[in-house]
């Protein structure tokens, strides 16, 4: 999701939220009759007679048709996205562009991510964070391994791939997971140990 | 009984902000959306309607329901309603997305989350001698590692330092507390 979306979303929230405030305090007041004195029966005759002016239905068409379509659009934006798999690299010039496909680097950074002692599990993609493409590398760690033997691991490949971008054009970030619970692990209680 | 702490202090952080899990507030775009989308079809079928390509309206039902309604004893109760799942639709819009990895020091843009590190230090105290039984617990600033042992007092620095030197790097609070190991059965 794109920091714009979050945004709209969190803002359709607040509205939303103030206006079943507003409306549960309103239901509130009509029976109790505290604050604003409303009548005791509803009447919305200027909304009845509006309804039945001549211009009414086309505008209700036209209105209709646009909130539907800005729903859907919203809705679509939710979605997960089909990205462009290539970014543009920053040497690109008059004389040529250059593109990389990003999925690629991904894949050979995983792939040299993996170690059997220290990540013997990971697989890459490509997130597009502040409009700029991130080799994201997600891994689990194996149980007897060192957070220091990790970050080693991962500042290799991240070497890796900063000598081959080194116009900074592709940033790698590595997430680490727990190791996968055996279930051996989880059928039987710590085993002690006594000297 | 011994309790220690170690921090690996705060390392500088990435440029890129860190991982977060997705808002809490996710979830009310969609049903907004939803919501506009249903008021845009109301809005079609009364045009429809009007133009007599449908029988009746939908809008025209509802508003004649509502004119000459009066405040029954049902408007209490729904009025509350309202104003409480207002206010917790107002909560989850304001809640601020959830940290859910902890940032290791180094050359890369490293991250790791406090399951993984939850695991690590168990084994670390686990492979101690002499340690009976290790429960953890970990958050995104502080792992928690307790130990039982019957002569905790001969364990408890090895276990400090088994547990620190493997999670050391990781942006966490490691505390130790070794505890007197007692034998399920045993006479206290």
């Amino acid at each position: 999701m794109t920091r714009f979306l979050v945004t709209l979303d969190r803002v359709a929230g607040i509205v939303l939220a103030l206006l079943l405030v507003a409306g549960g305090l309103l239901l509130l007041d009509w029976r109790l009759d505290t604050v604003w004195h409303l009548p005791p029966v509803a009447h919305i005759g200027p909304v009845l007679d509006t309804v039945k002016r001549v211009w009414w239905p086309a505008v209700a068409a036209v209105a209709g048709v646009l909130l539907v379509l800005v729903g859907l659009r919203w809705l679509v934006g939710h979605l997960p996205r089909i990205r462009n798999s290539e970014a543009r690299l920053s040497a690109s010039s008059g004389t040529g562009r250059l593109r990389l496909d990003t999925p690629s680097v991904a894949r050979a950074g995983a792939s040299a991510l993996t170690s059997d002692l220290v990540l013997p599990e990971a697989h890459g993609h490509v997130r597009e964070v502040r409009g700029r493409p991130l080799v994201q590398l997600e891994a689990r760690c194996a149980r007897e391994t060192d957070v220091a033997d990790v970050a080693d691991r991962a500042a290799l490949v991240a070497g890796d791939v900063a000598r081959g971008f080194p116009s900074g054009d592709l940033p790698l970030r590595v997430l680490v997971d727990a190791p996968r619970t055996r279930v051996r692990d989880r059928a039987k209680p710590t085993r002690a140990r006594v000297q | 009984m011994s309790t220690s702490t170690t921090s690996s202090g705060t390392p500088a952080r990435p440029a890129l902000p860190g991982p977060r899990a997705l808002p809490a507030a996710a979830w009310l775009g969609p049903l907004v959306a939803l919501v506009i989308i249903a008021a845009g079809v109301v809005l079609v079928q009364e045009a429809l309607a009007r133009w007599g390509v449908v029988t009746t309206s939908w809008l025209g039902s509802l508003l004649t329901g509502i004119d000459g309604m009066r405040a029954g004893t049902w408007v209490v109760p729904a009025g509350v309603v309202l104003v409480l799942v207002g206010l917790l639709v107002l909560l989850v819009a304001l809640k601020p997305r959830r940290r859910t990895h902890v940032h290791v020091d180094g050359e890369a843009d490293l991250w790791i989350t406090p399951t993984a590190l939850t695991a690590l230090a168990r084994d670390a105290a686990e492979g101690v001698p002499g340690v009976a039984r290790v429960s953890v617990t970990g958050s995104r600033s502080a792992v928690k590692v307790r130990a039982a042992a019957e002569r905790p007092e001969d364990v408890a620095d090895a276990v400090q330092e088994a547990v620190a030197s493997r999670l050391a790097g990781a942006d966490v609070r490691v505390s130790v507390r070794t505890t007197r190991y007692r034998p399920e059965g045993a006479q206290l």
